[in-house]
C-alpha cells in the first residue's frame, strides 16, 4: 500500500517537473520575444526629410540600364558620388 | 446433434502488426513536420528585412536630407551642398546568424554614429552588449582605425562573439565608405582560420567516442565515457561555454552559415553530429560528450539517482519533448531569429547568466538531477528529438533504397 503510495506520489512529481518546465520554457520565449529598452544612440530628428520614393527606385534602375550619372553638385565641386547610381535626388 | 456448417468462409483482412502502425504514424507526423518546417521558413525569409533607410538620420547627426548611392547613404543638411556624412551597412556573422550594422562618417573618416540594423542574437547575450553601451566605444573612431576587439575596442565579457561580429560589421561599413566615399580605400581584410583548443577538444572527443562506444571491455568503456563527458563538460562547458544547442540547428535550417574560417567549431559540431548520426545511425553527443548531460550525470552519480520514467507516460513525455523542439525551430524560422529559439539553461549554468526565469529553471533541474537520472534530456531537451528525426530519416531513406534495389533487381 505504501509503495503504491510512494509511486503514485513519484509520478505526480514528475508530472509537475515536466509540466512546471514547460511553463518556464514558454516564459523563457516571451521574455526573448520582448523588446527591450536599449541604450543604443539615437539622432533622431523630426525635420528630417528623407524622400521614401527615392529610396525604393534607388539605383537599381539606374545601374540596370546603364544611365549616366546626372550630376548633382557645380562643377568644380570636389565631391563625386560613388557606386554608379547618381541621378536620384 | 446441431447442424455444423459444411464451410465457414472467412474474409481475412490484411492486419498491420502495432509496430508497423506506430511507424506510419510517425512518419506523417515526420512529413508533415517537414511541410510546416519549409512553410516557416518561407514565411520568415519573406517576412524578414529591415529597411535601413528610416535609420541613416540616427548615424548622421547633421543631415536633414540623404541620398542613396549603390550601396550609399549620402547625409546633406540644408545650408549647404557638401555632404555632411555618409553612411553603409557592415555584416558578419555572429552567434545565432549575422549582425547588420548601420555606421555613420563625417567626411573627414571620424565615425558620427552606429546603430544596429538587425541581430539574431540569443536575447540574454544580446543584452549584455545593449546594456554596457558597447557600440558607443565606436563614436569618434576614424575610419583607419583597426576597430578591433581588444586593441581599440573593449570586448563585452560573455558576449564576445557578439561583440567581435558587431566589431567587425562596423569596419566593414567604415572601410566600405572609406573606399566608396572617401577615396581611401584600405586593405582588405584577412580572415585567419581558427584553430585553438575548442577545436581540438571537439575532435578529440569524436575521435575517442567513436572508438570508446565500440570497446567491448564494457569496464574501459564505462571509464572512457567518463573521460570524455567530463572534458565536455570542463571544456566544452565552464571554460568556452560552447555546446551544441537548438540555436545551432535553427541557423544551419535559415541558412545562416558563418564563414569557416573563424567558425571551424561550428562546423564541427554541426557537421560531426549529422555526418554520425546519418552514417552510423549512433548519436555520438548526448551521452558521450554533451556538457550539460555530464553535469547532471554526475550530480546522479553523487546522489544515486537512477532512471525514472513510467512506462505508461512514455508517449505522452516524447511528444511532449517532440512538440518543444517543433515549436522552438518554428519559432526561429518564423523570425529568423535562432537566437530566440533556444531555452536550454546552458549557459546560465556555464556562464552564470541568464534572467529570472532561467535561474529559477535552472536551479529545478538541479535539484531534480538530484532525485533522477539527466532529468533535462529525458524530458525537455530539444536535441533529442532532432537525432530522432535524422535516425528516423535515414530508416526511411534505407527502407526505400533497399526497396528500389530489390524491384530493380527483380526487373
Amino acid at each position: 500500500m505504501a509503495k503504491t503510495e510512494r509511486e503514485s506520489l513519484k509520478r505526480r512529481l514528475l508530472i509537475g517537473f515536466v509540466l512546471v518546465n514547460v511553463v518556464l520554457i514558454v516564459l523563457v520565449w516571451a521574455d526573448g520575444l520582448v523588446e527591450h529598452e536599449t541604450v543604443d544612440p539615437s539622432f533622431y530628428r523630426e525635420t528630417f526629410v528623407f524622400d521614401d520614393s527615392l529610396y525604393i527606385t534607388e539605383t537599381a534602375l539606374a545601374e540596370e540600364y546603364g544611365f549616366e550619372p546626372v550630376p548633382t553638385h557645380e562643377e568644380g565641386e570636389e565631391h563625386e558620388h560613388s557606386g554608379g547610381g547618381g541621378g536620384n535626388q | 446433434m446441431a447442424d455444423t456448417p459444411e464451410s465457414i468462409q472467412l474474409e481475412l483482412q490484411p492486419v498491420q502488426p502495432p509496430r508497423r502502425r506506430k511507424q506510419n504514424r510517425q512518419r506523417i507526423v515526420m512529413v508533415a513536420t517537414v511541410i510546416l518546417v519549409v512553410a516557416a521558413w518561407i514565411y520568415g525569409y519573406i517576412s524578414s528585412g529591415t529597411d535601413v533607410a528610416p535609420l541613416v538620420p540616427e548615424v548622421i547627426p547633421d543631415a536633414t536630407r540623404v541620398e542613396v548611392s549603390g550601396s550609399l547613404f549620402i547625409g546633406y543638411s540644408d545650408e549647404s551642398d557638401e555632404p555632411v556624412g555618409y553612411a553603409a551597412v557592415g555584416e558578419a556573422p555572429g552567434y545565432a546568424g549575422p549582425i547588420e550594422m548601420l555606421v555613420g562618417i563625417y567626411p573627414d573618416g571620424e565615425i558620427s554614429g552606429v546603430s544596429i540594423v538587425a541581430q539574431r542574437e540569443s536575447p540574454g547575450f544580446f543584452r549584455l552588449i545593449e546594456n554596457q553601451e558597447f557600440v558607443l566605444q565606436f563614436f569618434g573612431k576614424a575610419v583607419s582605425d583597426p576597430l578591433q576587439l581588444g586593441q581599440d575596442i573593449d570586448a563585452v565579457s560573455g558576449a564576445t562573439t557578439s561583440a567581435e561580429a558587431i566589431a567587425r560589421s562596423v569596419r566593414l561599413a567604415a572601410r566600405q565608405v572609406s573606399a566608396q566615399a572617401l577615396n581611401q580605400p584600405l586593405p582588405a581584410e584577412t580572415r585567419p582560420i581558427q584553430i585553438g583548443i575548442p577545436e581540438i577538444t571537439i575532435v578529440l572527443l569524436y575521435g575517442v567516442g567513436y572508438v570508446g562506444h565500440r570497446l567491448r571491455n564494457r569496464q574501459w568503456q564505462k571509464r572512457i565515457r567518463w573521460l570524455t563527458l567530463l572534458t565536455g563538460m570542463v571544456v566544452l562547458g565552464f571554460i568556452y561555454t560552447l555546446p551544441f544547442t537548438i540555436t545551432m540547428v535553427v541557423s544551419l535550417l535559415s541558412g545562416f552559415w558563418p564563414d569557416w574560417q573563424s567558425n571551424l567549431y561550428w562546423y564541427l559540431m554541426i557537421g560531426g553530429i549529422i555526418f554520425v548520426t546519418t552514417v552510423d545511425a549512433k548519436n555520438p553527443y548526448c551521452s558521450w560528450f554533451c556538457p550539460f548531460g555530464a553535469f547532471q550525470e554526475s550530480l546522479a552519480k553523487i546522489s544515486g539517482a537512477k532512471v525514472y520514467r513510467p512506462r505508461d507516460l512514455n508517449e505522452f513525455f516524447t511528444w511532449l519533448q517532440r512538440g518543444l523542439a517543433f515549436v522552438a525551430v518554428l519559432i526561429g524560422l518564423l523570425l529568423r531569429r535562432p537566437g530566440v529559439a533556444s531555452y536550454e539553461p546552458f549557459a546560465t549554468l556555464f556562464d552564470l547568466r541568464g534572467t529570472g526565469i532561467e535561474w529559477i529553471f535552472l536551479g529545478i533541474i538541479v535539484i531534480a538531477s538530484l532525485l533522477m537520472y539527466r532529468p533535462f534530456c529525458n524530458f525537455l531537451c530539444p536535441l533529442d528529438p532532432i537525432y530522432e528525426f535524422i535516425a528516423a530519416a535515414r530508416k526511411w531513406v534505407r527502407e526505400v533504397w533497399r526497396r528500389w534495389q530489390k524491384q530493380s533487381a527483380k526487373a
